[in-house]
């Protein structure tokens, strides 16, 4: 738990330099900036991986910043997933990328409110 | 099969059939829409007479409304039915570390208004702060009596049962009611969820409903953190103690059971802030010693 402190990330020096930036800087050819986007690459994989194989879900829907680089990322993540996931139908999980439009978060508050009116009333 | 649970049930009554059947409908007529009674009654395998009643009630809760009468070869011509989403209004919340964002929209999400500031993390200012701007917010648009409630997504775990946010890093809430003190301020009814899973809610329901959205499905999000969100049959996985999917505290290698974050910083040298355990992105992943 002490990882989870909860001043930590509040207290940490905040950089102005932004996942966008990033991605910015590893097309353009900095190599400090492709390692750092493929190590997250490889570490996204291996974490669906690992999620691919305690729920096997249908697919997976991948958003945020990081969906604008899919196209440096994606070999990387495929790879890392078939690494881990425990059988070849796993490892082809579907991925669905393209949820990059910044309001994700807000239209999944508004489905707090929304979605309850839609829901299966419990039984039993 | 779900086993039944002698210690949180609910026993049917005369009206439990009548209840299941309109949810079912309401669900096949936003899929569908605009779908006629005739139509309807064909999808769901019942009579046009049951239909109607079902339909009747549905318009009178005011979750559906009849629009344009189409055209047929023969007959009576029929009245199509819609979900009502677009005069039925939400204020959605995202709290980040960087800025507070605050929309107004309806309930298909589709967004009316949207302000952002920076974050307040003094939680007694916060609500008050945050309960003006939304009571402003509703007056400039004249919604005042028809905003539904308030849906809070914050980067953290949150209880769903208490509304209580258990431990959210970023922002430095640990044990934090917005829930209750929201809705006192406002008067209007407050939901606060993780913002990973609220993703997953928004993919579910909020999506095109011909979209074919599976049962089964998780919504990964990575930005300046991860938010994880996971459905499996149709519906949120919490887990017990309401932190199932938290992504950060998987091992992400065999045998590296903890993961640091190394934070990478340009102009100048890669900086090392070991500080909170697989948040993804700017950033290089350190093993280390477990604690």
């Amino acid at each position: 738990m002490s990882q989870l402190n909860p001043n930590s990330l509040r207290d940490a020096e905040q950089s102005s330099f932004t996942v966008l930036d990033l991605i910015a800087r590893a097309r353009g050819g900095d190599a400090k900036a492709i390692a750092a986007i493929q190590a997250t690459a490889r570490f996204l994989g291996l974490g669906l991986g690992t999620i691919v194989n305690i729920i096997n879900p249908d697919c997976i829907y991948l958003a945020g910043e990081i969906a604008t680089a899919w196209d440096l990322i994606e070999g990387t993540v495929r790879q890392a997933l078939a690494e881990r996931a425990l059988t070849e139908n796993a490892a082809r999980t579907p991925l669905h990328v393209g949820v990059t439009q910044e309001s994700f978060r807000l239209r999944g508050a508004a489905a707090l409110i929304a979605a309850p009116s839609f829901a299966a009333p419990r039984v039993a | 099969m779900r086993k039944i649970n002698t210690r949180d049930f609910r026993v049917a009554t005369r009206t439990t059939s009548r209840d299941i059947n309109r949810r079912i409908a309401l669900n096949v007529i936003r899929e569908h829409q605009p779908i006629s009674r005739a139509d309807l009654a064909r999808h769901l395998s019942i009579t046009r007479g049951v239909v109607s009643t079902l339909v009747q009630e549905l318009i009178d809760q005011g979750v559906i409304y009849e629009g344009a009468t189409g055209e047929t070869a023969r007959g009576r011509k029929p009245t199509f039915l819609h979900i009502r989403t677009r005069d039925r209004l939400a204020i959605a919340v995202d709290v980040r570390f960087s800025k507070t964002y605050v929309m107004l929209c309806d309930f298909s999400g589709r967004q009316l208004a949207l302000e952002a500031h920076d974050t307040i993390f003094e939680v007694t200012e916060f609500i008050r702060d945050l309960s003006l701007r939304i009571r402003r917010m509703m007056k400039t648009h004249g919604v005042k009596n028809t905003c539904e409630g308030i849906g809070v997504v914050v980067p953290g775990m949150v209880d769903q049962r208490t509304g209580l946010i258990l431990n959210a890093p970023a922002l430095g809430w640990r044990g934090v009611d917005i829930r209750d003190k929201l809705a006192a301020a406002t008067g209007l009814p407050v939901q606060i969820e993780n913002s990973g899973r609220a993703c997953s809610l928004a993919q579910l329901w909020l999506e095109r409903a011909d979209a074919s959205v599976p049962d089964s499905f998780v919504f990964i999000s990575v930005s300046d953190g991860v938010g994880v969100g996971m459905v499996a049959n149709g519906e949120l996985v919490r887990g017990h103690d309401h932190i199932a999917g938290e992504f950060r505290t998987h091992a992400a290698e065999p045998g590296r059971p903890t993961m640091h974050v190394r934070r990478f910083r340009l102009l100048g040298s890669i900086h090392i802030k070991p500080r909170y355990p697989l948040a993804l992105f700017w950033v290089e992943f350190v093993p280390t010693q477990s604690k």
